[in-house]
């Protein structure tokens, strides 16, 4: 599902990853000044929108991923209703005793809200970046030291493996005997059985596949060639522009019309 | 002049007080085809990485001697020119690539020598065309199967072009149809292009033709023979077999053929050689009877003992079993046999519960699986996976087999005597205190099948048990399992190996695209060239050999 989505030829899937990076950290810092529940809902829906249309992500496959995340943005309601700092004067009506002040309750979904950008930015880029783009990326035009980012790609590799790995494991131990854990303690126990092998497989891995690339006359210095160089492109220009337009109208929209 | 120059060399593992090679002296002229052969953990692999300097620069080892290549020292060779100079591949599919596709995997090593955008393409594009993975460019290689990996791995190599391939265990982790087609590859590597070619591999009755020379490490790591692979096998052969170094079937068969007096002209080393020395010496072949010898010895009905009736599995929408009925007696030595993706491993996971089957059930001793609880069902059946260490739960030897008794409440003096007894049966009596994970591979196996007989079960899964395992240690496990089976035990192995099935099995099945294609005798089993020829089988060379040792037997010499 994740692969399909990265290597889809749209709009976003050609956009710079250190670009999307960069939006990323001026989507936290903008979302830091904002405090209305207004401002983080445009924004939201409009993220949603131009993954859907330019990343070619369904909106279906978005909602199911943003469910989770909803439900923590909810306990950030509920905490702000619940429990505030300091209790809003204009009670709008109580549940089982507890008065609900509008304050609160716009407080609660302002930050809510906010948890969702910052969720839904993440998707824009998980959902739109292959690993490996991001690598070269990151070598070429971040200077990161090819040692690093090759060493990560080979790691990455890994992740499927392990996870068949501890499938395996589990059925493993099912066999002999081993239930499922009652107790947090013998959930303890069991998460150290499952270690155990995969660290021994995990230490293993990293060692050979470490002597495989030296032996591809790979010494981890910048002095190497690149088959596919990821440039900077008209697609990165009109996402910067379009993406400081946005945050521009929002700031303006936010601070004439609004107040 | 010579291209490699092994001088004096000898290493030492650290913690270890005895050398893995002890004054190596060899030399490698170009363009020749070496084999390396040794005991298991003998030091083939560390005198390999020695060529290029992977040892002792990436390892923490003690060296003395040098080696040199083009009269250069390898250690004074930087990794990048010794990419050039020497291309390994490895054992192990799964560990040697570090990029996420086909096309990325051969880059890589082009990029690290530095070649310009269009050197690069027409090198991928040549040595994946080579391989045959043209049309899997942009793959992803964790898609790819393991004789695809390995095929990968051989095309990184080419693509950079060294004048040496080292190949460590390349089949290892092969099926059979695969180590057939990585063979052939090889050879047509060697045919092709001039280089050298040092090659490390267990199966060897399918590579003699294109060696040129073999080197043999004993268990002290010194140089034991150098000679080609005929003169080896025909002088060196008793001291072989002491050492523990595996020599070729046909070699053995030839061997014990000599042993009842014939006088081979030369010793054979191919099918082909042994039919035309067999003509030379005047022999009768052995006749259409002798060839289609059965060893029926059926007739005495005994009881079933777990019954497959009509099973069907499916995954997502890829039907695996279909309407599959099987039935295995009392005290059958079972091998499950069929091409990857017929569904073998799907229907072990079931026998031993871990699955359900959609339609259909399965009958133990009359019971229905679904009647049965999971204990009661393990306290019948042991199951063995793959790798070892991941059935491994405890912190030493004596625990892991202590477990299942602990389990169901026996106090330690009355486990003690039955897990001395394991710990005696599959020698394992000095590890006892050691933690399970130190052992060798060897080790290692033993202790998982042992683990799955604490209950004195009925019934013993393995699943493709001797997968990865040297000559050595397939030996000890297969006598284990036929110890175990005189003791009127049924057993059940899913394999690759024929020759395994044809020397132990007493009975086989065949799974294909879902269904039971063949149940019966082995021998009656590898008689049907269409069956085998449909599943993509050969027959074992044990099987083809049988009946010229009986001729040989029946009208002497």
């Amino acid at each position: 599902m994740l692969d399909e989505y990265q290597r889809k030829q749209r709009f976003l899937q050609q956009v710079n990853p250190t670009l999307k990076l960069i939006s990323i950290l001026l989507v936290i810092v903008f979302m830091i000044m904002v405090f209305d529940p207004w401002t983080p809902l445009v924004l939201l829906l409009i993220t949603l929108s131009v993954l859907s249309v330019f990343g070619g992500v369904s909106v279906r496959f978005l909602m199911l991923v943003l469910l989770p995340f909803s439900l923590f943005a909810f306990s950030f309601v509920w905490i702000n209703v619940v429990f505030p700092d300091e209790r809003g004067e204009t009670v709008l009506f109580s549940i089982a005793g507890l008065p609900v002040a509008k304050e609160n309750l716009l407080t609660g979904i302002s930050l809510g809200l906010r948890s969702l950008v910052f969720a839904s930015w993440s998707l824009l880029f998980i959902l739109t970046t292959e690993p490996s783009k991001l690598m070269l990326s990151l070598i070429q035009n971040c200077k990161l030291p090819p040692r690093f980012g090759y060493g990560m790609m080979a790691a990455y590799r890994f992740l499927p493996l392990f996870r068949k790995e501890l499938q395996q494991i589990r059925a493993a131990h099912r066999i002999r005997g081993l239930g499922e854990p009652r107790s947090l303690k013998e959930k303890l126990r069991q998460t150290k059985r499952y270690m155990i092998p995969l660290m021994a497989s995990a230490i293993r891995k990293s060692e050979r596949v470490a002597v495989a690339m030296e032996s591809k006359g790979f010494d981890g210095s910048r002095e190497r060639s690149f088959y596919r160089v990821v440039p900077w492109t008209k697609f990165d220009l009109i996402f910067s522009v379009g993406f400081l337009t946005l945050l521009g109208t929002l700031l303006f929209v936010r601070n004439h019309l609004l107040v | 002049m010579s291209q490699i120059k092994i001088d004096d060399l000898t290493v030492r593992y650290p913690f270890q007080n005895a050398d893995i090679l002890t004054n190596i002296n060899v030399d490698i002229e170009k363009g020749e085809n070496i084999l390396i052969l040794g005991p298991s953990g003998g030091g083939k692999s560390t005198l390999a990485f020695t060529l290029n300097g992977l040892i002792p620069n990436s390892f923490d080892v003690e060296t003395s001697g040098r080696v040199l290549i083009d009269k250069q020292p390898v250690t004074d060779i930087g990794l990048r020119e010794m990419s050039q100079q020497i291309g390994i591949l490895f054992q192990d599919p799964e560990t040697q690539f570090c990029m996420e596709t086909v096309e990325e995997e051969v880059l890589f090593g082009l990029e690290n020598l530095q070649y310009s955008k269009k050197d690069m393409e027409k090198r991928m594009l040549d040595s994946l065309t080579f391989v045959g993975l043209q049309n899997w460019r942009s793959s992803r290689i964790h898609e790819l199967s393991g004789g695809m990996k390995q095929k990968l791995g051989i095309a990184c190599i080419l693509a950079m072009d060294p004048d040496v391939l080292i190949l460590d265990e390349p089949t290892a982790n092969l099926d059979p149809a695969s180590t057939t087609e990585m063979f052939a590859l090889f050879e047509r590597i060697s045919r092709q292009f001039n280089k050298t070619i040092i090659l490390i591999e267990h199966k060897l009755d399918q590579v003699l033709s294109t060696i040129d020379r073999v080197l043999v490490l004993n268990r002290h790591g010194k140089l034991m023979a150098d000679a080609t692979p005929r003169a080896v096998f025909e002088n060196d052969y008793d001291q072989l077999t002491k050492e523990g170094v595996w020599v070729p079937q046909l070699v053995q068969y030839a061997k014990q053929l000599e042993k009842k007096g014939i006088k081979w002209p030369a010793m054979p080393l191919t099918f082909t050689e042994w039919q035309q020395a067999w003509q030379a010496l005047g022999l009768p072949e052995p006749t259409e009877e002798e060839r289609h010898l059965t060893e029926e010895e059926e007739g005495v009905s005994r009881e079933p003992i777990l019954q497959i009736n009509n099973v069907s599995f499916s995954y997502k929408n890829r039907t695996v079993l279909e309407e599959v009925k099987l039935s295995v007696q009392k005290g059958d030595f079972l091998a499950i046999v069929g091409p990857n993706g017929a569904g073998k491993s799907t229907l072990s996971q079931m026998l031993i519960g871990l699955l359900q089957p959609e339609h259909g059930e399965i009958v133990i001793d009359g019971v229905s699986y679904e009647k049965l609880r999971s204990e009661a069902l393990m306290r019948q059946i042991g199951f063995v996976f793959q790798n070892p260490e991941h059935q491994f739960i405890a912190d030493s030897v004596e625990e892991e087999l202590a477990y299942g008794f602990k389990v169901q409440g026996w106090k330690e003096a009355d486990w003690k005597p039955y897990v001395n007894e394991l710990l005696d049966t599959f020698q394992l009596t000095e590890q006892a205190a050691q933690n399970p994970f130190s052992l060798s591979q060897g080790q290692k196996r033993r202790l998982s099948v042992a683990t799955m007989l604490t209950n004195d079960q009925e019934i013993l899964i393995l699943d493709e048990p001797t997968f990865g395992q040297d000559q050595e240690n397939t030996e000890a496990l297969m006598a284990l399992l036929k110890d175990w089976h005189a003791r009127g035990k049924t057993i059940i192995m899913i394999t690759h190996d024929m020759d395994l099935v044809y020397q132990y099995a007493d009975h086989v099945a065949l799974l294909q695209s879902g269904k039971v294609a063949y149940h019966g005798h082995p021998s009656i089993f590898f008689q049907r060239s269409h069956l085998l020829k449909k599943a993509s089988i050969q027959r074992p060379l044990s099987y083809e050999l049988q009946p010229w040792v009986h001729a040989v037997q029946k009208v002497g010499v």
